[in-house]
């Protein structure tokens, strides 16, 4: 294994707002690293620092073991995409990108050469003669893609690459671009605010709020083991019940018992994997498995289920759940939530 | 129906309207240039001549005078625009103390009444021996037209995407590389906008042209400005005719040979 990217406690703050504190993250080989956060929590920042825009507070960044800190972008060998792809209108497909080839002078015929591959890397050599105005969004897309991987960049830098395209094309372009990162083998940080296409994707994730990592690990750790309420929140879909204890020991959520030092408790419960159940029906619980009490009071038709919202006494959120059965609006019902579905933290 | 066809009258009064504005004095001047006899309320000359053609011609000065006028307003282009750039996009791309009072600063030539203005940078010139220069001029007019390219070309610059410059960065061009091949094709269109303001200003430039110029220095407005006070409305027509010639060729030249240009720069 080979650190290929390394940045060291990256600190920066404007004004008053932090937007890196002290960030550590890490790509080993060909991984690809999604950087997931909500707006403003510093992720662009992050991605910005590592291009060579952000000039630093302090803190070190490391590609192939070279420090690159205080080097100008244009010496970085890193290949940023854009978020709005920013292709330059004034350029032709092919001159788009065969640009970083003639900044490294190269010669006419290498340059062909590795413009048409990547042109037909992306499938788009049929559009090497247009102007980007003339392409829609995702053609626009893949040139700003084959502009970036000509290079040969020791790392890719993708800000948010999916977020203009419409629903149905993004989610055949999340295959695509794993697939396509997987045979290049290029290491890559990908920066997203959407945590399933980070989940899909990545073969690690960071999670940023506030300018500060909160967890580092494969999307199988970060959505079973979230090792902070925020982040049980933020990945998966999820509804939270907060109970407040009034400086009791134990708390009583549904059947659980839970020992209390602070003053709230917070249950994270996966909405996606938790039973809805009719309230007489016997249903064997094993230890450590959740289930409340609620009324339903009122339903969304998603189409394969649906989704209800579930008032539990005694708590002021309501629930949301999806399940494929069929319940009424004042029906009361039951809820299961299986150890490991759901996640409990104190604050 | 009714309603479209008085949208269609009103449309049609507007067009007259506006044509009359823009073409009605160039008619009147060009009807005048060619009347030996003219008198209100005739909407016609009596008599026609090319009298007065034919001795602007034989005189030769008025076309001296042109190829003077055409000659500080090119070099003035050059200047005014290669040293606005620069500025413009320092002024686009960086944050610089008191902005806003350096590029009012660059209007303060325009927002004074021009002639206290030039008669002041006369007797300067004057004193450092720039009058009665060709050189003094253009000096004059580059100061006083870097106003609208400065503003002109800081907007242009303005309107590029930053991100356009960050790609090329990027991609590992140098801070220059990056102007001269993103920045620089991206802003022509108005950096010729720019060009065209400052040629037809200086090309109808009178009062720096005379205080600076006079005696020896006649452009073709100061020259026009003498025949009409001379009660000569007929030369000073043609003169004015003639005046318009330079600026129309450039106007279309610059924008054809540029474009070319443009195009041409980008096959490679």
């Amino acid at each position: 294994m080979m650190v290929v990217l390394q940045t060291q406690n990256l600190c920066k703050s404007y004004g008053q707002v932090k937007a890196l504190d002290d960030v550590n993250v890490y790509i080993e080989d060909a991984q690809l690293l999604a950087v997931i956060g909500p707006s403003g929590s510093g992720k662009t920042t992050l991605l910005r620092s590592i291009a060579g825009f952000v000039e630093l507070d302090s803190g070190k960044i490391l590609i192939k073991s070279k420090d690159v800190t205080n080097l100008p972008p244009e010496k970085r060998n890193v290949a940023m995409f854009f978020q709005n792809y920013a292709l330059w209108p004034h350029m032709t497909v092919f001159e788009n990108v065969a640009y970083g080839l003639k900044i490294r002078k190269y010669d006419k015929n290498t340059i062909r050469e590795r413009v048409e591959w990547a042109l037909d890397f992306l499938d788009i050599r049929s559009l090497a003669e247009r102007k980007p105005s003339q392409l829609s969004g995702g053609q626009q897309q893949r040139v700003a893609l084959a502009r970036a991987i000509v290079i040969q960049p020791d790392v890719l830098l993708l800000d948010e690459p999916l977020s203009n395209l419409d629903a149905k094309i993004r989610m055949r372009i999340r295959f695509e671009l794993k697939a396509l990162q997987k045979r290049l083998k290029i290491p890559t940080l990908y920066v997203t605010h959407d945590q399933e296409e980070a989940l899909s994707i990545a073969d690690k994730i960071a999670i940023m709020h506030n300018g500060k990592v909160l967890q580092v690990g494969t999307p199988e750790e970060v959505y079973k083991n979230p090792v902070d309420l925020f982040i049980a929140d933020f990945i998966g879909v999820n509804s939270v019940v907060k109970v407040k204890c009034a400086g009791e020991k134990l708390v009583e959520v549904g059947n659980l018992k839970l020992p209390v030092q602070k003053e709230t408790v917070y249950v994270v419960i996966r909405a996606e994997e938790t039973k809805v159940l009719p309230i007489q029906q016997r249903f064997d619980i094993a230890e450590g498995d959740l289930r409340l009490e609620g009324t339903i009071i009122g339903k969304l038709y998603l189409g394969s289920k649906y989704r209800y919202e579930i008032k539990i006494e005694g708590v002021d959120e309501v629930l949301f759940i999806n399940s494929e059965e069929v319940y009424n609006v004042n029906e009361q019902v039951q809820i299961i939530s299986r150890k490991g579905n759901f996640f409990i933290y104190e604050q | 129906m009714r309603f479209s066809i008085w949208r269609i009258t009103l449309k049609v009064i507007f067009v007259v309207f506006m044509l009359l504005i823009m073409i009605g004095p160039l008619v009147g001047i060009v009807i005048w240039s060619f009347a030996r006899v003219w008198y209100w309320p005739s909407p016609i000359p009596q008599e026609f001549t090319l009298r007065y053609w034919l001795e602007v011609f034989r005189q030769g000065r008025v076309l001296n005078s042109l190829m003077l006028s055409v000659t500080i307003a090119l070099l003035t282009v050059v200047f005014s625009i290669t040293l606005a750039i620069p500025a413009a996009y320092g002024f686009a791309r960086y944050k610089l103390p008191f902005e806003r009072v350096l590029l009012l600063l660059f209007l303060m030539p325009q927002t004074f009444p021009q002639l206290p203005v030039f008669i002041n940078l006369a007797s300067i010139f004057g004193r450092m021996g720039l009058r009665g220069n060709i050189w003094g001029i253009i000096l004059a007019h580059t100061m006083a037209s870097l106003v609208f390219s400065l503003w002109i070309i800081t907007a242009t610059f303005k309107s590029i995407p930053v991100e356009l410059e960050h790609v090329a960065q990027n991609l590992g061009a140098s801070r220059f590389k990056t102007f001269w091949t993103v920045t620089f094709p991206l802003a022509i269109p108005g950096i010729i906008a720019g060009a065209i303001y400052v040629f037809l200003w200086s090309m109808g430039e009178f009062t720096a042209a005379f205080f600076i110029g006079a005696p020896f220095i006649q452009t073709a407005p100061v020259l026009m400005y003498t025949s009409s006070m001379g009660y000569n409305l007929q030369i000073a027509s043609v003169i004015a005719i003639i005046l318009v010639i330079p600026s129309l060729i450039f106007m279309v030249l610059i924008e054809r040979f540029l474009k070319a240009e443009y195009i041409a720069g980008l096959g490679g």
